[in-house]
């Protein structure tokens, strides 16, 4: 005999009441090379002016030097020894290896030993948080006691591309140290919602990312896959959209335009949004699997003690939603990261941010 | 200019880590790790990490690097607050503002790469 179950009816599995999982320490790295996006607009001739800037990687910076200087940073905000990490779980779209893992790499470079699981996560911008998720597991299994989740992201987008992937896409890196112990914001829980939906991608041969951006896309891709995890998160861990301060998202290609329809669908204001959002929308950009740690490294930059944090990741397809909890210790690790990076920029021209995205490659003479 | 994968797998936790050798007798700290101290010849060695924040001693420019390399290239000599010293390229820094003294600090960068073998190791860059 068959036993159908409502298709509304969610296992109630609550991570409150089992052992905790926190994050301990958090860093981000936000490459001091920035573009005006009106120096995009003008190199095309485009007759509009964008406001803002994004950032760009310098010429020898990628996904793995960028994991690195973020890794340290939260490594040394945890107050903990790379040693004593029991994982290393790292989330990007744009590793230099086809085959072969980089989170060897960073693991190595923070001093994490041998013996800890060093995992990548990749195939969407929602990598980052699905490591989050591995973490988040691990730790409250007794596996592991100290985890290290990086987010990191090199985007290329094609130059002079109609889609605007030009005005949004940049580089940055976020990592958390999660732990049981000391934690300064609590992981409560998560939920995911995904289907095949293929929105952005990039084919094995490809240098830069492929995307179909319209209506459909944006309504029943971004906006409804986010909505179901919040959705079905609130239905979890039996929250209403009142209890949480601040909501933070993976970078949409149009943020105003997709944030302000998503708001109202999952119960929350602009104001919610704001906060989080506009430092990641205003100056550095979507830097895909970084995007959404990097918006809640700002958000624990000035929440504080018991506020709530949404946090939804999207990426082709797949949306992870959590609660995150702040607790008293925050007071104590107080830092202001996200605004440092912010401040610390030198203005780059077109021609040097193709070159610095090796976007053309320079001649040689015989010599 | 990319080092034998075999030397450089060897040489990793100095590359990476910043490993050192620190002699308990004289107090010496030589880049990369060694087996004998150079000053007092004693074999009594600790492993340590080099200090992250120093200044430069001396420097080259160099306008004609092999392919794929940043052009022009500041390589310099940096002693570090607890005085080891390194040598190393710089990185995001115009070669008209480098200067003997001036304070840098110690990044992760990419070196170089061969054979789609991506090297990774560190750099200076001034503090700002």
């Amino acid at each position: 005999m068959t036993f159908f179950l409502p298709s509304h009816v969610i296992p109630v599995i609550k991570l409150s009441d089992g052992p905790k999982a926190g994050i301990v320490g958090y860093g981000v790295y936000i490459p001091w090379c920035r573009i005006k996006l009106s120096d995009i607009a003008e190199a095309w001739k485009l007759p509009m002016k964008p406001p803002g800037e994004k950032t760009v990687p310098y010429y020898d910076e990628d996904a793995v030097t960028m994991a690195v200087e973020a890794a340290l940073n939260a490594i040394k905000h945890a107050k903990i020894d790379g040693s004593e990490l029991g994982a290393v779980y790292v989330g990007t779209t744009s590793s230099p290896y086809l085959e072969k893992q980089v989170s060897t790499i960073i693991a190595e470079v923070v001093g994490a030993s041998a013996s800890a699981q060093r995992i990548d996560f990749t195939g969407s911008a929602r990598a980052s948080t699905a490591a989050l998720i591995a973490c988040v597991n691990a730790i409250r299994s007794g596996e592991v006691n100290y985890g290290l989740v990086i987010g990191t992201d090199v985007l290329v987008p094609p130059p002079g591309d109609r889609e605007g992937m030009e005005f949004t896409m940049s580089a940055g890196a976020a990592a958390l140290v999660l732990g049981k112990d000391s934690i300064i914001a609590e992981i409560e829980g998560f939920a995911t919602y995904s289907t095949d939906f293929t929105e952005r991608w990039k084919n094995v041969e490809d240098q830069v990312p492929r995307v179909s951006l319209s209506r459909f896309s944006r309504e029943f891709g971004y906006i409804m896959h986010v909505e179901k995890a919040c959705k079905s998160l609130y239905e979890k861990l039996n929250l209403k959209p009142s209890d949480f301060k601040y909501a933070v998202f993976t970078e949409p290609p149009d943020p105003r335009g997709y944030l302000m329809r998503l708001a109202p669908k999952i119960g929350l204001t602009p104001a919610h949004i704001m906060a989080g959002m506009m430092p990641i929308a205003q100056f550095i950009g979507d830097c895909g699997c970084a995007s959404v740690l990097i918006a809640l490294a700002a958000v624990l930059d000035m929440a504080k003690p018991r506020e709530r944090i949404l946090m939804a990741s999207y990426g082709s397809g797949c949306s992870d939603a959590f609660s995150i909890k702040v607790t008293d210790a925050i007071e104590a690790k107080r830092q202001k990261i996200v605004n440092t990076y912010i401040n610390k920029k030198t203005y780059i021209d077109y021609p040097t941010y193709l070159r610095f995205l090796k976007l053309y490659q320079m001649m040689y003479g015989m010599r | 200019m990319a080092t034998a994968f075999p030397d450089f797998w060897r040489l990793s936790p100095s590359i990476y880590r910043l490993e050192a050798s620190k002699c308990k007798k004289c107090g010496k700290i030589m880049f990369p790790t060694r087996k004998i101290c150079i000053e007092c010849g004693s074999t009594d060695l600790e492993k340590v990490e080099v200090a992250r924040k120093g200044k430069i001693v001396t420097y080259t420019i160099s306008y004609i690097m092999p392919r794929g390399a940043e052009t022009p290239a500041i390589y310099a000599v940096v002693e570090m607050e607890d005085g080891a010293r390194l040598t190393g390229y710089l990185t995001e820094c115009d070669p008209k503002e480098v200067k003997v003294d001036m304070p840098v600090e110690i990044v992760f960068r990419r070196i170089s790469e061969e054979e789609g073998r991506v090297e990774y190791g560190y750099k200076f860059r001034p503090i700002r």
